[in-house]
């Protein structure tokens, strides 16, 4: 028990290491953490709610109005406050992002493992399924999918669907990392020995195998979540956010139908993008540096392209 | 560089000269083989007619410009000024002659006979005469199924005849009481070329690349993937020629683009400011910014549907009791709506029949709209026994008051005013839930499924009051049909049937009037704002547009403007 | 394995995989709820129910799904006709064919340039380690990879716009619509410009960083540090062995990007109206337009499996080291 704990959490160890030698690490540890932060503590940091509306001496709804005749970010099209709006967003933007995360990862180590583990058809099978999968374009299969599902009234939020369909389309560079490591690992003593002595597959697996490929996970984790935040608001710009839970990218959403350009609003578009950049530049930056120190040399790790790479997954939707 | 790296670059080198080669829109050189007009320069704009354009933008493009198939309004905004009709709404609502001089019924308001102007004649040059728009409404009435959205307008129509070239005979089943509505939609358009067209699907694939019409305006080209239209003045218009060369419509999917370029001089006019930007577009130099009421509403839709309906509705039961939808009604601060969501740009609601349409002789004056306040709400679901639970919301043993409130995704003030009811609700003891759906979704759960609580949403009606009627009848609430609210009235649904016949308008409008009454006391719908029509033009360059709820880019609004000098 | 079997291999993959997506697509779009008459029509359009239920008949929509629509589909399919686009009345190749072109120069543009920039710069910064330009270079390229593309678009639009005058929407202005693009490039690269620049922005940040971590591992390489020890300068160390294996990473992920560029722009044409695919496939998606719907998603996959297989068809040709994977 307190071996097994301690090498799953040697992984985690070894990553604050890397990232505490590390400046840009450090400094990307820091972004993300500050979001965090905002968002968790969103109620105590500001007056409002995120429906409440700004109001004038007369009663009118204050819309647009600038950061210096209302603090620190004025108000949107509909007189609300968008500072509240913004560290209230942080919630919704990086919870959609961790669920769908989560969903992609598991899916991903999932068969990743199966594949690298037992081998065969299976094999062949997992993957076939994602080189279909990363054939097709991902926003467009993504736009179809949530279509769909919207259409069904399945009475769930908007993001609930967000976050499935996300997570179901960027498992894949996952999958193909984790079953790299388990074929590799397989190869090692350890395992033989365990199976002459009779152990089972599963506990194979959980003993031997994924404490080796933990940092690999927790690595791509990071890089996953990302990409998902990156989505996430590309998604939600388009309107297939739910409005009524505004994250940063149903933030843009509005500033973009509701003229924020015309009326010359900066402080209404400039702030949620600054926001995303942000948050997705602070994982990237901790997750090329966890690369760097926790993988071990992968040959071809990051020779594939698309959604296969690891240390920069790419932006094939533009 | 490596060879691997070569072959890929050439490659995609290759790709982009081969693209460099073709056009950005498929050969407009063949009419009829696309959905593109007469090429550009096909026709040369005559002399004297000045040499100044109007340049007009267009937040939507138009599907099609085929008459038989165009559901989009800026089709119609086309088919206004290339096609003429026997009749046309003027500014004030009323309906004056286009192609017609005069007209009169008979016969027990079934036979009406209009005689046309003279000198009327096509873009083309032949003259115009009474057996061709015969020909074109006897075309829609026997082939409904292909001339969609125009059938509904000839219906009850029996006959079609032109007794001599200058005169036109329509005979009909039963007394029509819109008849200067239904003759307003039905276009002439040129008979030789459609009369090659027999089944519905050839009437619908038609592409109608020349658009040939008696209108004020001619088609010059136009590209509907771009979604740019060009039309020439017709010189040769029966009722005076335009005052300026040209019009091009432009197509901007995105409002700022639009209204950027209203300020910066590429666009003269815009038909459609969106509420959010009107008041700096109001700003701009040497830009008036033109509201004036308008039909559009938006709305409330309470679950209506008869419980004994198969399926068998689902929304919350407590909505069939009148006092709950009364505070409901209480609950609803329009004002503030108004002045939130639609920047001031909308006036409070009362009726599904604004006071814009038909100069207001249609709108029911004496309804007054039920006033905001939630003190006034808890107070009457507190004598009807909805009492507050341990949450705040109210509730009649175990029938609480907790609603979904449901609306399309496609329009974001919908979510705001969304938010804005929630709150008010929640100071009455009511509990509203804001679900942003997929239109499709919203459509589905309503007609006929009745599966929801309250959904917002809006109608943009026609200028007669028939069909906005409609949607409240029995009848509608079926597959494909247009009542979403469930509503069934006997009496309304009688009512109905009864204006459609009542040639007599002051008779018309009792009846109209009566129904209004009806509904809003049942509050099927509870009617939030009227949203006003907000449009845009620079005063440096054109003046004398006529301001009205037909907009300025309507046919006489733009036979009268003229440029500046 | 032998060239030809490793060919044929992918060649039925690349097959598979395209049936498999045909299969996908049809399902998937035949299995949206809701109804696409009334998507196609919207409200308010006063058509009676009757005339509703003749053009789903048109429409085909009658007919049960397994087996009538989906014989039907296939077999037109595989003639060449994509069907007729129900919200258009146009034929689907028709529609396609207008808008792939200009999707295709927009992204095809962004990607040249942003390949030779990123290879060039990424090399620099590769290069010239612990440098203020790698500094710099890297600071660039991870800030350009982070920002939404959207957003970029929105940016550049307002700061074109109010700073240069550049036009906010379209490919051409109104009164170039339809004629070649050759005789009106100046219009047509003024409307490019600022769409290109945000994709090549977007795109530039990824290959930076390929191409620059892909030069740091291989100048690590024992190889390099004896060619160094045998006296060649840093320039010729570069060229003779560094480049070409640092070149390699970037190769394969451009050829898997090309694939992308029919699809690659949906964001972009968004906030500037510009008129490709990309808007193209959402307008259908609202509609629920089928017939374009399918024909728009199968044309995206298509060039992207088409892309690939291309990829390695030219591996095949040049690189005599190609294995199995």
């Amino acid at each position: 028990m307190g071996e097994r704990r301690s090498r799953w959490s040697g992984a985690l160890r070894g990553a604050g290491r890397a990232i505490r030698r590390n400046k840009l690490g450090l400094f990307g540890a820091v972004l993300v953490l500050t979001a965090l932060v905002l968002g968790v503590c969103a109620p105590l940091l500001t007056a409002y709610a995120p429906t409440d509306i700004i109001r004038d001496a007369d009663g009118h709804g204050l819309t647009f109005a600038p950061p210096w005749e209302h603090g620190p970010l004025g108000t949107d099209d509909a007189g609300r406050d968008v500072w509240t709006q913004l560290i209230y967003g942080a919630r919704i933007s990086l919870t959609v992002a961790a669920l769908a995360g989560f969903i992609a990862i598991s899916i991903g180590s999932l068969v990743g493992i199966t594949a690298g583990y037992v081998g065969g058809r299976a094999d062949a099978g997992l993957m076939r399924v994602t080189d279909v999968l990363l054939v097709i374009p991902d926003l467009p299969l993504m736009l179809v999918l949530i279509a769909t599902l919207r259409q069904m009234d399945l009475r769930v939020s908007p993001l609930a669907v967000l976050i499935v369909v996300i997570g179901l389309l960027y498992w894949t560079s996952t999958a193909r990392l984790i079953r790299s490591q388990v074929l590799t690992v397989k190869e090692r003593q350890f395992v033989d020995r365990s199976r002459a002595i009779g152990a089972g597959r599963i506990h194979v697996v959980r003993r031997h195998i994924l404490p080796q490929i933990m940092p690999l996970i927790v690595v791509n984790t990071v890089l996953v979540l990302s990409t998902a935040i990156l989505v996430e608001s590309g998604l939600a710009f388009l309107g297939l956010g739910d409005p009524t839970q505004p994250s940063w990218g149903t933030m843009l959403n509005f500033a973009f139908d509701r003229s924020a350009i015309t009326n010359g609003a900066w402080w209404f578009y400039l702030p949620p993008g600054i926001a995303i950049v942000w948050v997705v530049l602070g994982f990237a930056l901790l997750g090329n540096v966890l690369e760097e120190r926790l993988n071990p040399r992968l040959t071809g790790h990051h020779l594939e392209g698309g959604k296969g790479m690891v240390a920069v997954p790419g932006r094939s939707e533009a | 560089m490596s060879r691997r790296a070569i072959g890929s670059l050439a490659f995609l080198v290759a790709l982009v000269v081969a693209g460099c080669g073709g056009n950005t829109q498929p050969a407009t050189q063949a009419p009829g083989a696309s959905a593109s007009g007469p090429p550009a320069g096909a026709s040369e704009p005559p002399p004297g007619s000045g040499d100044v354009t109007l340049n007009v933008g267009w937040s939507t493009k138009p599907d099609t410009l085929n008459p038989a198939y165009a559901f989009q309004s800026e089709s119609y905004d086309v088919f206004h000024l290339v096609y003429s009709t026997l009749t046309t709404q003027a500014a004030d609502g009323s309906y004056v002659g286009s192609l017609a001089k005069d007209w009169s019924v008979a016969d027990g308001d079934l036979t009406w006979t209009y005689h046309l102007k003279d000198g009327i004649t096509w873009h083309n040059g032949e003259p115009f005469t009474a057996d061709q728009i015969a020909w074109s409404i006897n075309s829609i009435m026997a082939n409904p199924d292909g001339w969609v959205t125009l059938s509904s307008y000839a219906a009850g129509f029996s006959e079609v005849t032109a007794p001599d070239p200058a005169t036109l005979v329509i005979k009909t089943e039963y007394p029509i009481a819109n008849m200067d509505y239904r003759t307003s939609f039905l276009y002439a358009f040129y008979p030789p070329d459609f009369e090659p067209l027999k089944s519905a699907e050839e009437i619908q694939n038609y592409a109608n690349p020349d658009v040939m019409g008696t209108g004020p305006f001619k088609m010059r080209s136009y590209d509907l993937d771009a979604g740019v239209v060009q039309l020439d003045a017709n010189m040769d218009y029966v009722d005076g020629a335009p005052k300026f060369k040209d019009i091009v419509f432009q197509t901007f999917d995105n409002a700022d683009a639009m209204v950027q370029a209203l300020k910066v001089g590429d666009l003269d006019l815009l038909t459609d400011v969106p509420a959010s930007a009107y008041d700096t577009v109001k700003g701009f130099e040497n830009v008036k910014a033109v509201s004036s009421e308008d039909t559009y509403f938006f709305e409330l839709i309470i679950n209506s549907v008869d419980p004994a309906n198969d399926p068998a509705p689902t929304g919350n039961p407590a909505l069939a009791d009148p006092a709950v939808r009364l505070a409901i009604a209480n609950s609803i601060n329009r004002d503030d709506i108004a002045d939130v969501v639609f920047a001031g740009l909308a006036k409070p609601g009362t009726t599904i029949i604004g006071p814009a349409m038909g100069g207001g002789f249609w709108h029911n004056p004496n309804i007054e709209g039920v006033p905001f306040d939630t003190a006034e709400a808890g107070r009457i679901l507190e004598a009807a026994g909805y009492l507050p639970g341990s949450d705040g919301v109210r509730a009649k043993g175990d029938q609480r008051l907790e609603f979904r409130l449901q609306f399309p995704s496609s329009l974001p003030a919908y979510a705001r005013m969304a938010d804005m009811m929630a709150g008010w609700f929640a100071e009455a003891g009511m509990k509203a839930i804001p679900e942003s759906m997929a239109e499709d979704a919203v459509v589905a759960a309503t007609t006929p499924a009745g599966d929801y609580d309250l959904v917002l949403w809006s109608w943009d009606p026609d200028p007669d009051p028939d069909f906005i009627l409609s949607v409240l009848t029995t009848d509608q609430f079926v597959e494909g049909g247009w009542s979403d609210s469930g509503y069934h009235n006997p009496e309304y649904d009688r009512l109905y049937l009864d204006q459609q016949k009542l040639v007599d308008r002051n008779a018309r409008q009792q009846a109209v009037w009566k129904m209004q009454e009806l509904a809003f006391n049942d509050r099927p719908y509870i009617v939030l704002n009227y949203q006003d029509l907000l449009q845009a033009y620079r005063t440096d360059r054109f003046k004398g547009f006529i301001e009205s709820p037909l907009g300025i880019e309507a046919a006489q609004s733009l036979l009268s403007a003229e440029p500046v000098k | 394995m032998d060239r030809r079997s490793f060919l044929l291999r992918k060649a039925g993959l690349a097959l598979l995989t395209i049936l498999v997506v045909f299969g996908i697509n049809f399902v998937l779009f035949r299995v949206l709820p809701g109804d696409p008459v009334r998507s196609v029509i919207g409200r308010g359009v006063r058509i009676t129910p009757e005339t509703q239920e003749a053009l789903r008949e048109q429409f085909g929509l009658g007919k049960p799904v397994f087996p009538d629509q989906l014989v039907d589909t296939a077999g037109q399919w595989l003639q060449g006709n994509l069907g007729i686009s129900w919200s258009l009345r146009r034929p689907v190749t028709e529609v396609l064919a207008s808008k792939l072109w200009n999707t295709v120069i927009l992204v095809g543009l962004a990607q040249l340039v942003a390949i030779i920039l990123g290879v060039l710069l990424g090399m620099l910064a590769g290069w010239k380690r612990k440098t203020p330009l790698d500094a710099g270079a890297l600071g660039f390229s991870l800030v350009a990879w982070s920002i939404p593309t959207f957003w970029l678009g929105i940016i550049l639009l307002v700061a074109g716009s109010t700073w240069f005058g550049l036009p906010t929407a379209g490919a051409v202005s109104p009164e170039n619509t339809g004629k070649p693009l050759l005789s009106v490039l100046p219009d047509f690269a003024r409307h490019l410009l600022l769409p290109a620049l945000t994709l090549t922005i977007v795109f530039l940040g990824e290959y930076m960083l390929i191409m620059r971590s892909s030069i740091r591992e291989v100048l690590a390489d024992d190889y390099i540090l004896t060619a160094r020890a045998k006296g060649l300068s840093d320039w010729q160390v570069l060229r003779k062995h560094a480049l070409r294996n640092a070149l390699l990473p970037i190769v394969t992920v451009i050829a898997i990007n090309i694939g992308f560029i029919v699809g690659g722009a949906i964001y972009v044409e968004t906030v500037f109206s510009y008129d490709g695919l990309g808007k193209l496939f959402q307008t259908a998606l609202v509609k629920q337009d089928y017939p374009l719907l399918q024909g728009a998603f199968m044309l995206l996959a298509v060039s992207v499996v088409i892309a690939n297989f291309t990829a390695d068809l030219l591996y095949v040709v040049l690189d005599p080291r190609v294995k199995d994977t």
